[in-house]
């Protein structure tokens, strides 16, 4: 009788309390997972463009404050609302001869706090590397009521000097100077043993 | 709605067969479609920002820096909504958030300029979505303009050599419950952040 109870106690506990120091798995989900970009067209307006899919796991330990991951990003899925732009992109970044995956492997999470203040790895694809640590701008977890799950998300920053991944648009394009990453990024907690594929996820 | 614009383009018109004294005096732009785009921001359960695409978008404005004055009409294509992930787009579009099929159009319409140092630092106006017009207050990030004729490549190939290019990124807030698109308030948040990014080319003067 007493352990049901203590059984039920501990998954709420689990569910609501990140004290517990253990590893959890979380899968980004697609609808709330993006990788925008930004970059000044001629010093006048800022142009915004976004990488479409983006996939992954992540494993966290908030109380331990540690957690690492690995997304990939599909470069050939850059859509900025210009086909033009876009075509001179996918050229510019390798991705023009169909599926162009990148990785970003995340090798450590910083926490100020139970969240994660930066995300620092690699982001890498056909021989191109660049270190790239990824500041939160904020981040949360919650209770989905859909998924009845916990989520846990929220926004990261960087900026890239298109130099330093070889990319060089021609100059018709008047894109200039750093290019300002802004990801959207939401993850469902994986139970033990879930399989880990791509998931169409609601809400 | 459509006479809410019409009437505004109506208003912008005359303005072109004024007498232009040098510099000081109303300009008129056309939007560049290829740099004019509404980007909204919306908080996802207070994690991550739900963010998506409109545009281009179509419009006039007119500027008298001199003056202190302008005046501006944009229609915004809700059709052309663009989150990246066409799930989203088809239930954004639903009749309980953007009404796409019953409004397939938004517009700002708006008169109130303020100027410092010859720029538009701040726009204020009517917003009207899903029928209803709100006021809103753009604020300018940046603002800036150049001589086209700089970009031969394409100025050539468009016909802009020498038109004088105008834009820059502003920012405003909205709350989607005031338009009745109040699905999923309040965990998705009311709050909507417009970012519109924002290019437009003197019209050449009649002669």
């Amino acid at each position: 009788m007493a352990r049901p109870a203590v059984a039920a106690l501990l998954l709420v506990l689990a569910t609501a309390a990140p004290a517990i120091a253990a590893p959890q798995d979380y899968q980004l989900t697609p609808t709330h997972s993006f990788v925008h970009f930004e970059w000044s067209h001629r010093g006048l307006s800022t142009l915004s463009g976004r990488f479409d899919v983006v996939r992954g796991q992540l494993r966290m330990d908030r109380a331990a404050r540690s957690g690492g991951g690995l997304v990939t990003i599909r470069l050939d899925r850059v859509n900025t609302g210009r086909p033009a732009l876009d075509a001179a992109l996918r050229q510019a970044l390798d991705a023009d001869g169909g599926e162009a995956p990148s990785t970003f492997r995340i090798d450590g999470l910083r926490f100020a706090g139970d969240a994660p203040a930066a995300a620092q790895g690699h982001w890498s694809w056909r021989g191109r590397e660049l270190d790239l640590t990824l500041q939160a701008v904020h981040f949360n977890c919650y209770l989905n009521p859909l998924l009845r799950r916990e989520v846990c998300g929220g926004d990261f920053e960087a900026t890239v000097d298109p130099a330093a991944i070889g990319v060089a648009l021609p100059a018709s394009f008047g894109l200039q100077g750093p290019i300002r990453l802004r990801v959207q990024v939401e993850a469902i907690r994986q139970e033990p043993g879930e399989p880990q594929e791509p998931q169409e996820a609601g809400s | 709605m459509r006479r809410t614009l019409a009437a505004a383009v109506a208003a912008l018109t005359p303005l072109a067969a004024l007498p232009l004294a040098a510099a000081a005096a109303p300009q008129l732009f056309d939007l560049d479609p290829e740099q004019t785009f509404v980007q909204f921001e919306v908080r996802h359960f207070g994690a991550s920002t739900l963010r998506g695409r409109i545009g281009p978008i179509r419009g006039e404005v007119m500027l008298d820096a001199e003056a202190g004055r302008g005046r501006l009409g944009l229609v915004i294509d809700l059709r052309t909504l663009d989150t990246g992930l066409k799930l989203l787009d088809a239930r954004l579009r639903q009749a309980d958030l953007l009404d796409v099929a019953g409004q397939p159009a938004a517009y700002f319409v708006a008169e109130r300029f303020r100027f410092e140092q010859g720029r538009p630092v701040e726009v204020t106006g009517e917003f009207t979505l899903r029928g209803t017009g709100v006021a809103l207050t753009l604020r300018a990030l940046r603002f800036a303009c150049l001589n086209d004729a700089i970009d031969a490549i394409n100025a050539s190939a468009t016909g802009d050599a020498g038109r004088r290019r105008c834009g820059g990124d502003f920012e405003g807030e909205v709350s989607r419950s005031a338009f009745g698109a109040s699905f999923g308030v309040p965990l998705v948040a009311d709050r909507v952040r417009l970012r519109v990014q924002v290019e437009a080319l003197q019209r050449p003067q009649p002669r």
